[in-house]
């Protein structure tokens, strides 16, 4: 009976006067008593018998996904550990790759080709300095002495344009 | 001879996932939760399923039973179980009431499958919905009025006042019978 789980008396002196909590116990103590003696509903053996047995499938079910689930990380635990294992032995330390194993042989080869065309073509350009020395225009000064150079040849066009309309 | 074995023995049993230790639970607290479906549903099938629902939740959630009072665990599930039902019966009638509607036919009877209702019921039924369920968890789960005010969140005060109110108003009615 829930009456006997508490002292009745303490807690409803502490919302009610002495009185009224007599009054107020009375009448929770007939109601407890009322309910205990009116019928109670009970449930049919038959359906009780059936909730056991559907309760006892749901308990081995229950037992039988949590087995699962055990063996299933189980499993998940020993692949990460073989997995850790395996990553270490793999990055054991061992002769370091060089640089001709990282790039193609053919890299080396077009760079030693482009020096050698690098040297023709500065070759060239030699020659040409020098050819253009010869007809004395200064490349190193290209503001003062190309002005001067092309001011010439300005002048040898303006004397060929007199003596063209000298006739 | 073979000795019954305490209530915390069985939980732990439970916890483990023994179907002895179910088995024992279904026989210590069914007649309790039947009875208390019983008196707020007013029908034994559906009693009988919700009875069933519990058990099989209570299976369920055992696991996350952290101790103190089972009963008020138990009866918190009980509960909420009976509030889905009421949920899935209030939608229910709503389309019941809107086909009845339709086909023009006035006389929804709500409780015309259900069994005879017996003395106590008929009282159960002149009282609000809460107070009833109140005084069942009162009467049926055993629980105290510290439980009880835990169980619904509720001031202590709120839960003594409701039961008493509650009481007093089966006491008028019974007086009523009498007189």
């Amino acid at each position: 009976m829930a009456s006997d789980k508490e002292n009745l008396k303490a807690l409803l002196l502490g919302f009610y006067d002495e009185a009224e909590a007599d009054a107020v116990e009375r009448d929770i103590r007939w109601a407890d008593g009322a309910m205990a003696d009116w019928p109670r509903p009970a449930p049919d053996p038959r359906f009780l018998a059936r909730i056991k047995a559907r309760v006892r499938a749901e308990s081995l079910g229950r037992r039988r996904r949590r087995a699962l689930l055990r063996t299933l990380s189980s499993v998940a635990g020993v692949a990460v550990i073989a997995f850790a294992a395996y990553s270490v032995f793999r990055s054991a330390p061992g002769p370091a790759p060089g640089p001709k194993a990282l790039l193609p042989v053919s890299t080396w080869a077009i760079e030693v080709e482009s020096d050698a065309r690098l040297a023709e073509i500065s070759a060239e350009l030699d020659e040409l300095a020098a050819s253009m020395k010869e007809l004395q225009i200064d490349i190193s000064a290209p503001e003062s002495n190309a002005a001067h150079g092309r001011e010439g040849a300005d002048n040898k066009t303006t004397m060929s344009l007199d003596d063209f309309w000298k006739g | 001879m073979d000795q019954e074995p305490s209530l915390e023995q069985v939980i732990i049993d439970c916890r483990r996932g023994s179907e002895k230790g179910f088995e024992r639970l279904v026989d210590m607290f069914a007649s309790r939760c039947y009875s208390y479906f019983y008196r707020l549903t007013g029908n034994a099938a559906t009693s009988d399923d919700l009875l069933s629902e519990l058990f099989v939740r209570l299976c369920e959630k055992i696991g996350s039973f952290k101790g103190g009072s089972f009963e008020k665990w138990l009866f918190t599930i009980a509960s909420n179980i009976f509030h889905d039902h009421l949920r899935r019966q209030y939608r229910y009638r709503r389309l019941l009431d809107a086909k009845v509607l339709e086909m023009r036919q006035d006389h929804p009877p709500a409780r015309s499958n259900d069994e005879a209702m017996d003395r106590v019921e008929k009282m159960l039924r002149r009282l609000d919905d809460d107070t009833a369920e109140v005084l069942m968890l009162r009467f049926y789960g055993e629980l105290s009025f510290k439980e009880l005010a835990e169980m619904r969140s509720e001031p202590i005060g709120t839960t003594l006042s409701k039961v008493h109110r509650g009481i007093k108003r089966l006491r008028e009615m019974l007086g009523e019978e009498r007189g």
